[in-house]
């Protein structure tokens, strides 16, 4: 009975946000804002960057409200907004280009990966920040929004391949990275 | 290439972080949202333009509901002016103006005046019938191709005549307007018509051939009066 009545609230909101009602719009904001910078950060170093494609994404967000069909999550509908924003921040500023080399990670080096290690949030922060931002890109979008390689490429206009040879530098670097925190942590650096 | 226990951990750890946003965003997004939410005024450019040819079309209307224009059907008859003027011409006392304000004062005597022979064909396009308004009289100038077989030799047929017989010979054959006693028409206006509708070329040379053979007329008769 909660989870029905919390949904009903929630779309109630939704509909007077559309209507342009300032307070259910900053109801919508204050609950998802957090998540959402959180998401934009994973994307883009800088906080007050990340800050300012999130409020950019929240304008598209209230704006094609009414496009909104009540099918699926609203927080994952906010989440892909989110997230276009933030590759299309990234293009346009940074201007990525992806090289296909066919680069793969060897057995090996897959399995040293396998390997759960206790990881704080500063250390997966970290991690994230090591990668240059089109491995980061490809990252984030296989392994935390689950999208496969095929999707991907077409979001990016690349090929399939270059995907899979970006997110394979960007273990490799992730490996790097994590044993240079372990070797810290041990005090061995 | 599988999820490996690193990259879940990753993005686990990830999912259920949360971190909150500065104070100003909200001030920042309800600003944009503000102007967003504000009617565009789409397309004023065309509200600009459509008023400014509304304003010409309408100027253009009253401009030619002032102005009388005679018809562009009208066509210039061929004359042939001749210039033997005999004692039997009839004398009138026009005073022309043209578009240059030329002012050709032709004092005729009521007698035949002869002039040396020599005929003018005026190059017929149209035909045409030039209104010559001074202060007393009218006088009609026809120069309907019909009239030529008509003309005696060595004449030039001057008709006075009122406004009213005018009108009255004119309005089933032109699609001119009626010149009704009770309007008043301008007569320089009436002229820059006439005169825009006759080449420049035409016209200097007919006007100087006039003035040419009035001085002629002039001396004969001052050398007929010496005769006598």
């Amino acid at each position: 009975m909660k989870i029905i009545n919390l949904h009903q609230i929630e779309n109630e909101t939704i509909k007077l946000a559309s209507d342009n009602n300032r307070h259910a719009q900053q109801k919508i904001y204050s609950n998802f804002s957090p998540k959402m910078l959180s998401i934009c950060r994973q994307y883009i170093k800088d906080i007050q960057l990340a800050e300012d494609v999130m409020i950019t994404a929240f304008m598209k967000v209230f704006t094609n409200l009414k496009n909104f069909e009540n099918k699926g999550s609203f927080e994952g509908w906010i989440r892909r907004i989110m997230v276009n924003e933030c590759i299309s921040y990234i293009r346009v500023h940074k201007k990525i280009q992806f090289v296909d080399d066919n680069f793969v990670l060897g057995r090996d080096e897959e399995s040293a990966n396998n390997i759960e290690s206790k990881l704080s949030q500063d250390d997966i922060q970290f991690l994230i920040n090591s990668l240059p931002d089109g491995y980061k890109m490809i990252f984030n979008l296989y392994c935390i929004e689950g999208y496969k390689h095929q999707e991907i490429a077409k979001m990016l206009n690349i090929n399939e391949g270059t995907s899979k040879s970006q997110l394979s530098h960007a273990r490799k670097i992730l490996q790097q990275q994590i044993s240079k925190l372990k070797n810290y942590e041990n005090g061995t650096e | 290439m599988e999820q490996n226990k690193l990259e879940s951990q990753i993005k686990n750890q990830l999912n259920a972080r949360e971190i909150k946003p500065s104070a100003m965003a909200w001030d920042r997004l309800d600003a944009m949202l503000t102007i967003a939410e504000k009617p565009k005024k789409r397309f004023p450019w065309l509200l600009v333009a459509a008023s400014f040819i509304g304003f010409v079309f309408i100027v253009t209307i009253i401009f030619r509901t002032n102005v009388i224009s005679p018809s562009a059907n009208e066509q210039i008859p061929e004359g042939v002016v001749n210039d033997n003027i005999t004692n039997n011409s009839t004398l009138i006392n026009p005073k022309i103006t043209t578009q240059n304000e030329q002012t050709i004062t032709q004092n005729l005597q009521p007698s035949t005046i002869n002039l040396q022979p020599s005929t003018i064909n005026l190059q017929p396009k149209t035909t045409k019938k030039v209104s010559i308004i001074n202060q007393n009289q009218i006088a009609i100038i026809n120069e309907k191709s019909n009239q030529k077989n008509e003309l005696k030799p060595n004449e030039i047929i001057i008709q006075e005549v009122n406004i009213n017989q005018v009108t009255e010979n004119t309005l089933p054959e032109t699609s001119t307007p009626i010149i009704n006693n009770k309007i008043a028409v301008d007569a320089n206006k009436l002229l820059s018509q006439v005169d825009s509708e006759i080449k420049m070329e035409y016209r200097e040379s007919v006007f100087q051939k006039i003035s040419r053979k009035y001085q002629t007329a002039k001396t004969a008769f001052v050398e007929r009066n010496i005769q006598k």
